[in-house]
């Protein structure tokens, strides 16, 4: 694509967001989880995880099984939602298609799982099948996947994606974004992009570009996507 | 759990795979049974290790087919065992050697794509087993394993080798074997699988030729064999004592009283000057110095129950797959059966990741 041709926005909100155990547990660590409420409640796109991603974010070695109770009052009240055919049915793929979406998923998924690892392969997989946005801190795995000719989903968000948002329209302050990064820091997590490891929120959103946007604020012409899955998003408010 | 999924349904004989009648062994504990599924797991990441990488060989699978046609499954087993190790060693061109096998050994069988895992079962009496990675009737892998705990070398090659005789025969049907340390390979109590495969290990290590040709490099008279003499032919054969007294006595070489009394005599100061596959682990890492050091605590598994030690060469080649981008670091813990973070912790400038 020509670097100087502007990029047209995604007109319409993605039903769901597939989201990978890495960047979802940092919202568990630090408690934060109006980022996922107001994709939810504000845009409409549901926060959806894979089965893979619902055992990893269980138990893992280092938290042990201390997100349980989050996580099952999240899949309760419905602000996570697993992946299967009833789910892939309300997210705009006809109920006779959904089985087939499915199978598609395990099949790509499994040729994903070659490489990857069991909970990104099968968010990808799903991101791709469905046409979906993909949240995931494993960029190593986007390139592994993008060099051995696998497709990737055409956006892949980042945590930060979402905490920006929820700054720039007002429903997080600058103050519990500083919060969130001192969290995560503190639990000594990785934090991408690392320029929110190096400095303060308020400094280092400066140095950020964001791939997912508020139709209200988002810039003209849309920032060119530095890698294949990298585009960028708009949201319009309902 | 099968039947969970609405894929089967019916009683036990219909859902059970064929593993789970040999884990019901009594003779197994619980810590057995939950090493065995480590195995068979580390041999599936060994299977899907080689695939990415494009290492998958599968010349096995002439190999074995051309042992299994030869063989007279009429005759007696240890006959059968026999035959089936001089087809084996003619295929394989292990046979165009007169000297000990036991070198060459895992390179040559894992370049024809049989998984061969070696790992200590600390407290387990696991002594090796056998199964298949996948079905072997679409793209299976036959995988042998010996417990390397408390187990030397030499011992190890014939552990080896009568599971490579359980991979041929048996495994494809009866889903794994399973071998007990101290459990006895001939005689009254051993079946016909494991009188054949005993027959095969011998004739795989120590044909009569092997012996005829390494006593007569040394020089030794079996009237007459010291300490030395018995140290340098284990060196030279590279087999246990045990077997080669035993391959001696069956191609008529030693009467079997002297067999029985030179199977007493301790050779291990002997075969530790001759021979470096002679020292323990803490000997050879003294011996080889850093080099060894640097794989201290880095190879055991966390995620797993029963912690398991992975044999350095895989750990190499898993750690080369990410540095050659064939796999994402979280396949490689996978792989590894650690945590991410262990493996940051243990390999960390491997795995900076880029924003």
């Amino acid at each position: 694509m020509d670097a100087l041709s502007p990029i047209p926005p995604e007109v319409a909100n993605p039903a769901a967001l597939v989201c990978d155990a890495d960047a979802l547990i940092q919202f568990f660590v630090a408690k934060q989880f109006v980022p996922l409420q107001v994709l939810r409640n504000r845009y409409g796109v549901q926060p959806i995880i894979v089965p893979e991603v619902e055992l990893e974010l269980r138990w893992t070695r280092r938290y042990k099984s201390t997100f349980v109770p989050d996580l099952t009052k999240a899949l309760a009240t419905g602000l996570l939602k697993v992946c299967d055919v009833s789910l892939i049915a309300t997210l705009g793929v006809p109920a006779t298609l959904a089985a087939t979406a499915v199978q598609q998923v395990q099949d790509l998924g499994a040729r994903f799982a070659l490489h990857g690892g069991d909970g990104e392969s099968y968010t990808h997989a799903t991101a791709l099948t469905l046409g979906l946005p993909a949240l995931s801190h494993d960029r190593a795995a986007l390139d592994v996947f993008t060099e051995k000719g696998l497709p990737v989903p055409k956006t892949v968000l980042r945590v930060y994606d979402l905490i920006v948002i929820c700054h720039r329209t007002g429903v997080l302050t600058t103050a519990q974004c500083e919060a969130f990064r001192k969290a995560l820091d503190a639990a000594n997590e990785r934090i991408f992009p690392s320029v929110f490891r190096r400095m303060s929120y308020a400094n280092a959103v400066a140095q950020f570009s964001p791939r997912l946007f508020d139709s209200a604020c988002a810039p003209s012409p849309l920032p060119v996507p530095e890698t294949p899955f990298a585009h960028t998003i708009v949201l319009k408010a309902f | 759990m099968l039947s969970r999924f609405g894929q089967v349904r019916g009683e036990r004989g219909d859902i059970a795979p064929a593993i789970w009648y040999k884990l019901r062994a009594a003779e197994l504990t619980d810590g057995d049974r939950e090493f065995v599924l480590v195995i068979r797991q580390l041999g599936y990441h060994q299977d899907r290790l080689e695939e990415v990488t494009g290492r998958r060989a599968v010349v096995w699978k002439t190999f074995f087919k051309a042992t299994l046609d030869n063989t007279d499954l009429q005759a007696p087993p240890r006959e059968q065992g026999r035959q089936a190790a001089r087809i084996f060693r003619e295929s394989t061109g292990l046979a165009k050697r007169s000297t000990g096998i036991g070198r060459l050994l895992r390179d040559s069988l894992r370049s024809a794509g049989v998984l061969v895992i070696e790992t200590p079962l600390p407290g387990s009496g696991l002594g090796g087993c056998c199964f298949y990675v996948g079905s072997p009737a679409s793209n299976g892998r036959p995988c042998i394993f010996a417990n390397t705990f408390h187990s030397t070398w030499y011992r190890r090659n014939a552990v080896l080798t009568h599971e490579l005789a359980h991979a041929v025969f048996d495994a494809q049907h009866a889903g794994a074997s399973l071998d007990f340390i101290g459990q006895r390979e001939d005689g009254a109590e051993a079946d016909l699988a494991e009188e054949r495969a005993h027959a095969f290990a011998q004739e795989m290590l120590v044909p009569r030729e092997v012996l005829l040709h390494a006593a007569q490099a040394c020089g030794i008279r079996w009237s007459a064999m010291t300490e030395q003499d018995l140290a340098l032919m284990v060196a030279k054969t590279q087999v246990e004592l045990r077997t080669l007294l035993r391959a001696a006595v069956d191609a008529g070489l030693l009467e079997p009283q002297a067999a029985a009394e030179h199977q007493g005599v301790d050779i291990a100061l002997a075969l530790k000057e001759l021979d470096d596959s002679a020292l323990s682990t803490e000997e050879y890492v003294r011996k080889i110095g850093v080099k060894a050091e640097e794989w201290r605590g880095k190879r055991t598994t966390t995620i797993p129950s029963r912690k398991v030690l992975l044999p350095v060469p895989y750990v190499q080649a898993v750690l080369q797959a990410v540095e050659h981008r064939d796999i994402t670091p979280s396949k490689a813990a996978q792989m590894l059966m650690i945590d991410e973070l262990d493996l940051e912790k243990r390999f960390g400038p491997l795995f900076c990741t880029p924003d």
